[in-house]
């Protein structure tokens, strides 16, 4: 067999970055996360302070972890679309502690951030190459980021 | 290639590639997909002694999220061939700490568990909806840990 079925590709593909951030994932329960501990339950329970507390030995802080991810998801989403444009990756550490205004808006630049390639996703005809590959890499940059900000919240 | 099917290499070459940065890192002279230089697993654990992965911070070792990780792809590598037998998941969280004797067998029960998963993908022939689901998983579960691992590893 030389070829995958599309659809059992974009299936799963679907399922589990949905899963990523709204921890429900409806074609296999969850998968790979416990209950509520997607992106957005996360977030959730994170106010403006806690998001912008530096840990002593300089760690990063959730508020740059966050806006991170939404600068990943971006450049991804136009990557996806065939907008070739470079990007200067250290200005997607540019955000370090915010206000509760500022929280408030990251967080619903990140959902956006999610709507939008959840739509490209949608809109991708054809799976070529890089087009799984950048989907894949998405998926395991947000999984990867996300732990990062469930063990910060731990201990802040 | 229709838009029905997506070609089985570009999937695995996509899986592997991803798989191999989050063991090794990414490879010198070629871009990243997700992480920066010199951060996957194996060269994380390995500036890591015993005593330091058995030291609990937030209620987890990252003796026990690694053992954890490993056992997760180990499952899910025997589903993929076929398995259909539960797991008792519980069995994936048996190890907190370890003794230097123990900390390298584990280190080299993890390396033997991502060249399997290579394996896995590489010679898998029946790419179902469940299959495909599995291995996209088997790489976003083992980076969520491998980005846990990180923050553990800045705090103890």
């Amino acid at each position: 067999m030389k070829t995958i079925n599309q659809e059992d590709f974009t299936k799963s593909l679907f399922a589990l970055f949905k899963e990523t951030f709204e921890s429900t994932n409806t074609a296999f329960g969850t998968m790979y996360l416990d209950p509520e501990t997607g992106f957005f339950a996360t977030l959730e329970k994170i106010d403006a302070e806690k998001a912008s507390r530096l840990l002593a030995g300089g760690s990063t802080t959730i508020a740059a972890h966050c806006e991170h991810t939404r600068f990943y998801l971006d450049f991804l989403n136009n990557y996806l679309k065939e907008d070739f444009k470079m990007a200067d990756w250290k200005d997607s550490w540019l955000v370090k502690t915010v206000t509760e205004a500022e929280w408030t808006t990251l967080c619903g630049q990140l959902h956006k951030a999610y709507q939008n390639v959840s739509d490209t996703f949608e809109e991708i005809e054809t799976w070529n190459d890089f087009k799984i590959s950048g989907a894949m890499g998405i998926l395991t940059h947000t999984a990867y980021h996300l732990s990062a900000i469930r063990q910060l919240m731990k201990i802040i | 290639m229709d838009t029905n099917h997506i070609e089985k290499d570009y999937f695995i070459k996509s899986l592997a590639y991803l798989l191999h940065e989050t063991f090794e890192g990414s490879p010198e002279g070629q871009g990243s997909a997700y992480l920066d230089r010199g951060v996957g697993i194996f060269a994380t654990l390995d500036k890591l002694s015993a005593d330091a992965v058995s030291r609990e911070v937030n209620g987890t070792t990252i003796a026990a999220q690694i053992e954890h990780a490993k056992f997760y792809l180990d499952r899910l590598c025997e589903f993929i061939h076929g398995r259909t037998e539960k797991v008792n998941w519980e069995q994936s969280w048996l190890i907190d700490e370890v003794s230097d004797e123990e900390w390298n067998a584990l280190r080299g029960t993890v390396r033997r568990s991502y060249e399997n998963a290579l394996i896995c993908f590489a010679e898998n022939q029946n790419w179902s909806e469940d299959n495909v689901g599995m291995a996209i998983g088997m790489l976003a579960h083992t980076a969520y840990h491998l980005g846990a691992i990180r923050q553990l590893a800045k705090a103890i």
